[in-house]
C-alpha cells in the first residue's frame, strides 16, 4: 500500500507539471489582453505600458513560468490585479464552496446513482430497469445548465420553494434550502453514470460462475446478492472518483446559473478575463484535487478487492 | 444505413418525452407563480426599505476609485458610496442629465478656457467622519495622476485615465478651493468631475491601495457595510449625507450575468430589481405586475467599419449600402421591441442630434444599387464580423448578429460572423484593427454610451488616441476632428451642441458606422419600488427610491 501512495506521489508531479505548463500556453496564446479590463480604449501605449509591466506580461515566457512555478513552490500563488486579491485567498474561498457543493452532488447522485444501478440490475428486463434505464439516460442526456433553468423555473420563479441562487451557510436550514437546486442540477450525471456503471456491473457478476457456487452452496438471495454488489462495486467507484474530482473542479454552467462561488466560476471569469495567475492557481488546485481523489479510489478499491490489491503486491 | 434497435429508439422517445414534460412544467409554473412575487422582497420597514438588485456584471464592481464592471459599476457601486465634484441630474427624465454642483458647490472656468477654480462644499464628511476638502481633492488627484506619490494607485490611475487627461496641474488655494488647469482649452472638466470619485484619505493611508477595497469610505449616500468579492454588496443608508439621507434603508447587490437566473431571482423575491431580462420574458412580468421601464437613453449598437483598409477606406457608396440593407424594424421586432431602429449615433431629441439629418432607412433596392455602384456584385463581397456574444450592456447580440447576417445575405454580402469574449473586444479597441492580430475583421461590434458624455465621443471619432495612436477603427476625417475639437472649446453649450450636430451630420453622411439600433434600457422591478426615475443615462439616482412606501 504504501509503495502504491509513493508511486502516485512519484507520478503526481509530473502531472501537476505538465497541466502548470500546458495551461499555462494556452493562456498565453488565447487572444485578448490581460490589460484591457484595466485601462481604457483610449490609454496612452505608455499608461497601457505600466500596467503591463506590473503584471510581467513582457518578460520571456520561460522565466514567468519559472518565476511563477518558484513562487507557488513557496506557497505564494501570487496576487491578482484583476479581483485585487490574493490568489490563495480566492482559491481557498472558491474550493471551499465548491467542495460543499461537490461533496452533497457526489453524495446524492452516487447513493441514488447507487440504489437505481441496483435495482436495475437485480431486475434485468422488467419494467424496473426499463424505466431506471431511461432516467439514467435522460441524466446522461440533459444538460445540466439545461436543467438547472427549468428547475429555477419551477422550484425558484414559480413555486418560490427554494432560493434561485447563492451560497449561504447562515444557519442549517438556509444553507439545505440553497443547496437543493444546484445539487440536483450538478449531480445529475454523477447519478446517471453511476447507476448504469452499478447495473452493468451487478447484470455482469451475476453471469459469473460463483454466483452459482454460492447459491449451491445454500446461501440465501440475500446473502447473495451481498457478494455480487460488493463484486460489482469496483468499477463504480473508479467512475465515483472520476465524477468526483470532475465535480470539486466545479461546474461553470451550474454554479453560474446558481450565483454559487465556487471553482467552476472562479476559473470562468479568470479566463474571461486573462487573469493568469488566478487560472494557472485554480487549474493547479483543480489537478491535485484528482490526483488525491484518484489516488483516495486505488486505496478504497484495494481495501475492498483482494485482485487489486494482488496486483498492487 | 445502420437501423438503430427498437429499444435504443424507445429510450430516445422516452428521454424526449421526459424532456418536454419537464419544459412544460417550467413553463406552466413560472407562469402561475410570478403573481406579487416582488412584494414579497424584504421593505415596508417604514425606512425605505432595502432594495435588492440582480446585476448582469459577472462579479460585484470593485468599490475602488474608480470602479470596474464599466458604467454598472459606476451605477450601483461607485455613485452610491462616492460623490464627485460635480453629479449629474438623475432625479429627472425630461432631459439628458448634464453635471450639477456636487461636493464642488460652485465651478468657474476663467476666460482662457483652462482654468477651472472649484469652491467645495463646507459639510460634507466621509462615511469614516472625518472631513472632505481641498486636502482630500488634492490627495485623490495625487493617486491617480502622480506616480511619485506615496500612495499613487497605478490601478486606479489606468483606470481613471480619460477623466483626469486634460488636467495638467492641480492646487488648493484655501481648505475648500482647488484650482485646476487644463493641458488645452477645454470646457467640458466638469464632464469628467463627475467620475473622479474621492475615498477618504484617513482609510487609504490606514489600509494602502492593496487593501483598500475591503474598506471602501466615501462620501456617498451608503457606506458599504457588506463585502464579498464575487458574491455580495450591502450598502446602508448614509444618515449623514450631505444632500439629505436617501429614502432606502439597503441596498444589497447580486452579480448575475444570467438573465434567466435574474429572472428567477425577480420572480422568487429575492430581488426586487433585475437588470435587463430576456425580451421574451417582458410580456409575462407585466401581466403578473411588474414594473417594466423602457426608455430612451444614450445607448447603441453602433459597430465600426474597419477604415484601415479595403473594402471599407475610400468606398462611401459601400458604407451606405450596407446602411440601407439593415431592417432596423425586424431587428427591434426580434427584440420584443426593447430597442428602436438608429438614425444617429445619438437618439432623436439628445441635444447632439443633428436635426436635418433623415439617416438610412430600409430600402434594398437602394442597397443593391449603391452595392454595385460601389463596385461589388452578389456574392462578391464576404465581411468578417467580429462582435461580442455577451457583456454587461451589449443588448442582445447573438439573435441580433443572425438578423444582421440575413440583412446583408438579401443584397448579396456574405457576413462570417466571429463571436468572441468582451475582454477580445476591448483589446482590440487598445490594439486597434491595424494589428496584425485582428486586420482579419472588416466590421467590429461597438456599444457605445452614445452621447452620455460629450468626453466618450473621442475614442470612437477622433482619429488619433492620446499617445499619437490612429483611432483604433482607422476613421480619419479632418472635418470631424475639428467640429468636435471646437466643441470641447466652446465656453456655452448651445455653441458645443452646434459643433457636434455639425459632427454627427458628416458621420452619417459618410456612413461611418453602421447605425444600427438604440436600446431602451430595459429593467424590471417589483410593484412595491416607488420613486424610481427613468433617467436618461446609464445611471441612476438611488436616493429618491423605497421599497413598500407610497
Amino acid at each position: 500500500m504504501l509503495r502504491l501512495i509513493i508511486r502516485r506521489i512519484g507520478l503526481a508531479i509530473p502531472t501537476l507539471i505538465g497541466v502548470s505548463i500546458i495551461v499555462f500556453i494556452l493562456m498565453t496564446v488565447v487572444p485578448g489582453s490581460p490589460e484591457a479590463g484595466l485601462v481604457p480604449e483610449d490609454a496612452t501605449p505608455e499608461e497601457r505600458q505600466a500596467i503591463r509591466d506590473q503584471l510581467g506580461l513582457d518578460d520571456p515566457l520561460p522565466l514567468r513560468y519559472v518565476d511563477w512555478a518558484i513562487a507557488a513552490l513557496q506557497g505564494d500563488l501570487g496576487h491578482s490585479q484583476q479581483r485585487r486579491r490574493e490568489v490563495a485567498d480566492l482559491l481557498t474561498q472558491a474550493w471551499g464552496n465548491t467542495f460543499i457543493l461537490a461533496l452533497v452532488s457526489a453524495a446524492f447522485g452516487i447513493a441514488l446513482g447507487l440504489l437505481l444501478g441496483y435495482l436495475a440490475g437485480t431486475r434485468r428486463g422488467k419494467i424496473a430497469d426499463r424505466f431506471i434505464s431511461v432516467v439514467s439516460l435522460g441524466g446522461l442526456s440533459i444538460p445540466s445548465f439545461f436543467l438547472a433553468i427549468i428547475l429555477l423555473g419551477i422550484f425558484a420563479g414559480g413555486l418560490k420553494w427554494f432560493p434561485s441562487g447563492g451560497a449561504s451557510f447562515d444557519d442549517p436550514i438556509t444553507a439545505l434550502r440553497s443547496l437543493v437546486l444546484p445539487v440536483l442540477s450538478g449531480s445529475l450525471i454523477t447519478m446517471a453514470i453511476t447507476a448504469r456503471v452499478t447495473r452493468a456491473g451487478i447484470v455482469d457478476v451475476f453471469g459469473a460462475d460463483f454466483v452459482e457456487t454460492l447459491r449451491a452452496k445454500g446461501l440465501t438471495e440475500f446473502e447473495v446478492r451481498r457478494h455480487v454488489l460488493r463484486n460489482a462495486l469496483s468499477p463504480v467507484l473508479t467512475t465515483s472518483g472520476v465524477q468526483i474530482g470532475a465535480l470539486l473542479g466545479g461546474s461553470v454552467l451550474v454554479e453560474t446559473i446558481f450565483r454559487w462561488p465556487g471553482m467552476g466560476l472562479l476559473l470562468y471569469n479568470a479566463i474571461s478575463a486573462r487573469d493568469l495567475v488566478v487560472v494557472q492557481g485554480a487549474t493547479l488546485v483543480i489537478a491535485l484535487t484528482f490526483v488525491i481523489i484518484n489516488l483516495l479510489v486505488d486505496l478504497l478499491q484495494a481495501a475492498i478487492d483482494p485482485r487489486v490489491r494482488g496486483a498492487i503486491a | 444505413m445502420k437501423r438503430r434497435s427498437k429499444p435504443a429508439r424507445g429510450m430516445k422517445r422516452a428521454a424526449l418525452k421526459l424532456t418536454s414534460l419537464l419544459l412544460f412544467i417550467a413553463v406552466v409554473a413560472t407562469a402561475c407563480g410570478g403573481g406579487g412575487a416582488g412584494s414579497s422582497a424584504e421593505g415596508g420597514s417604514g425606512s425605505g426599505g432595502t432594495l435588492s438588485i440582480a446585476m448582469s456584471a459577472a462579479n460585484i464592481p470593485f468599490p475602488s476609485t474608480p470602479p470596474n464592471q464599466g458604467y454598472e459599476g459606476y451605477r450601483f457601486v461607485g455613485n452610491n458610496i462616492y460623490d464627485g465634484l460635480t453629479r449629474l441630474d438623475l432625479d429627472q427624465d425630461k432631459t439628458l442629465p448634464s453635471p450639477q454642483p456636487a461636493l464642488a458647490e460652485s465651478w468657474t472656468m476663467a476666460p482662457d478656457l483652462t482654468t477651472y477654480t472649484f469652491k467645495l462644499r463646507k459639510d460634507v464628511k466621509f462615511h469614516d467622519g472625518t472631513d472632505f476638502n481641498a486636502d482630500a481633492v488634492i490627495f485623490q488627484l495625487d493617486r491617480l495622476k502622480d506616480p511619485e506619490f506615496e500612495y499613487y494607485s497605478q490601478t486606479d490611475a489606468a483606470n481613471a485615465a480619460s477623466a483626469v487627461r486634460y488636467i495638467d496641474t492641480w492646487k488648493k488655494t484655501d481648505d475648500y478651493t482647488v484650482v485646476m488647469t487644463t493641458t488645452q482649452k477645454y470646457t467640458w472638466l466638469q464632464w469628467d468631475m463627475l467620475s473622479v470619485y474621492y475615498p477618504s484619505p484617513a482609510i487609504v493611508k490606514q489600509y494602502g491601495n492593496q487593501d483598500y477595497n475591503q474598506h471602501a469610505t466615501g462620501t456617498g449616500p451608503f457606506t458599504m457595510t457588506k463585502y464579498v468579492d464575487g458574491e455580495i454588496m450591502e450598502l446602508t443608508r448614509n444618515d449623514s449625507y450631505w444632500r439629505g439621507a436617501a429614502k432606502l434603508a439597503k441596498i444589497v447587490l447580486y452579480p448575475q450575468p444570467e438573465a434567466a437566473s435574474r429572472l428567477s431571482m425577480l420572480q422568487s423575491g429575492e430581488v426586487n430589481w433585475a437588470e435587463v431580462p430576456s425580451p421574451d420574458a417582458v410580456a409575462q412580468l407585466k401581466t403578473d405586475g411588474y414594473q417594466v421601464f423602457l426608455g430612451k437613453y444614450p445607448h447603441g449598437i453602433m459597430p465600426r467599419f474597419n477604415m484601415f483598409r479595403e473594402p471599407f477606406k475610400d468606398n462611401l457608396k459601400l458604407r451606405q449600402a450596407l446602411n440601407y440593407a439593415l431592417d432596423r424594424e425586424g431587428t427591434a421586432a426580434l427584440i420584443n421591441e426593447v430597442g428602436y431602429p438608429a438614425k444617429q449615433w445619438v437618439y432623436e431629441g439628445h441635444p447632439d442630434y443633428a436635426p436635418d439629418n433623415p439617416g438610412y432607412s430600409y430600402d434594398l433596392a437602394k442597397a443593391k444599387q449603391l452595392l454595385s455602384e460601389a463596385g461589388y456584385g452578389p456574392g462578391e463581397l464576404k465581411l468578417n464580423f467580429g462582435y461580442t456574444t455577451g457583456g454587461s450592456g451589449n443588448m442582445f447580440p447573438d439573435v441580433m448578429m443572425q438578423k444582421l447576417q440575413a440583412d446583408f445575405k438579401a443584397i448579396g454580402v456574405e457576413v462570417t460572423l466571429k463571436p468572441m469574449e468582451w475582454t477580445v473586444l476591448l483589446s482590440i479597441g487598445l490594439d486597434g484593427l491595424n494589428s496584425d492580430k485582428w486586420d482579419d475583421i472588416d466590421v467590429l461590434w461597438a456599444s457605445p454610451a452614445a452621447g452620455m458624455m460629450p468626453t466618450l465621443y473621442n475614442s470612437a471619432y477622433m482619429s488619433k488616441r492620446p499617445g499619437g495612436q490612429p483611432n483604433a477603427t482607422g476613421l480619419n476625417d479632418a472635418k470631424i476632428d475639428e467640429y468636435l475639437t471646437k466643441a470641447s472649446q466652446q465656453a456655452e453649450p448651445a455653441d458645443q451642441h452646434k459643433y457636434l450636430q455639425r459632427m454627427m451630420d458628416q458621420t452619417v453622411d459618410q456612413a461611418y458606422f453602421l447605425f444600427w439600433m438604440h436600446d431602451l434600457n430595459l429593467r424590471v422591478m417589483a410593484p412595491e419600488i416607488t420613486g424610481y426615475v427613468h433617467a436618461q443615462s446609464w445611471w441612476v439616482d438611488f436616493t429618491t427610491i423605497s421599497v413598500g412606501e407610497n
